[in-house]
């Protein structure tokens, strides 16, 4: 892939920043849904279980 | 509708098999569309928008009618599973109706010149992102578990009379927005090299947004079942 085709590819005729800003806000959705629910399991974890798997591992 | 304890464990196996196969699954999906798909003659790459907008408003419109029929199983038979499923998914369905407004939003800049009209879809669509607002924000005031749970699907069996108003309101009313891209009636006005790769976008979305209700589900068991158990010799 030469460099005018990654150019094309990213600029997209000038609307690239159009398609990529949406992009951005698809991934930070997604990041964002996938670590909330994530952080929250292991607050709980660590805060409430981890004397229990201390014990477990004992 | 099965317990609380196989459900978890249920969701704990097939998890991350399932996160994977459909981070991969929506990577190949998205650089299809995104890359490999023609060109449109008339709105020029621009259109690639399509490739995440249409998916997620599916998805919003489909989290909504989920929540309705879970909400009606939470009411009637009072299966407790049912009202963590709602509650799983109001934030979801939310994240994807914001989704496909903003993207709706940044694709009207370079067709229509402008970035917002109160067209009927537009309106409409706005107004379930606030029905979904309306329902999450049911959930974190209600401190009983219960009757959030109820209160929630009321409102979701409620609110569900917005989907089929969304889905006529390019019909109903003169609109910028165009019709509807997926149509069961007709068939597809694209071309398959640009249909298939959205439909296979459409599936990726679909695979996402299972695994994000799953995680949500996951934590929302943990949530309500901290002290019993079964939770307590899973995690020891």
């Amino acid at each position: 892939m030469n460099n005018l085709t990654l150019y094309n590819l990213l600029f997209m005729d000038g609307q690239g920043l159009f398609v990529w800003s949406v992009f951005v806000v698809l991934l930070f959705v997604l990041i964002w849904n996938l670590y909330i629910p994530y952080k929250k399991l292991q607050k709980i974890i660590s805060t409430d279980f981890s004397d229990i798997s201390e014990r477990g591992k004992n | 509708m099965g317990s609380s304890p196989s459900i978890f464990r249920f969701i704990s196996t097939i998890f991350p098999w399932l996160f994977f196969f459909s981070i991969l699954f929506l990577m190949g999906s998205l650089f299809w569309g995104l890359f490999l798909a023609p060109t449109d003659y008339k709105q020029g790459d621009a259109y690639r928008i399509i490739f995440i907008h249409v998916p997620s408003a599916i998805l919003g419109q489909s989290g909504y009618i989920f929540m309705a029929v879970f909400g009606f199983i939470c009411l009637v038979w009072r299966v407790k599973v049912a009202g963590m499923i709602v509650r799983s998914i109001a934030p979801v369905g939310a994240s994807f109706t914001l989704l496909a407004l903003v993207s709706g939003s940044i694709w009207g800049k370079p067709t229509w010149g402008t970035w917002w009209v109160w067209d009927a879809r537009l309106t409409s669509t706005l107004i379930l992102f606030f029905l979904y607002i309306a329902i999450i924000s049911l959930f974190s005031v209600i401190e009983s578990k219960q009757k959030a749970d109820r209160a929630g699907s009321i409102l979701a069996l409620v609110g569900v009379a917005i989907i089929p108003i969304i889905k006529k309101s390019v019909d109903w009313w003169q609109t910028l927005h165009q019709s509807s891209t997926f149509s069961l009636s007709s068939s597809p006005s694209m071309t398959a090299d640009m249909y298939l790769p959205l439909l296979s976008c459409v599936l990726a979305f679909y695979l996402i947004f299972l695994v994000i209700v799953l995680s949500r589900m996951k934590l929302e068991i943990v949530q309500r079942e901290r002290s019993t158990n079964w939770v307590k010799d899973f995690y020891s």
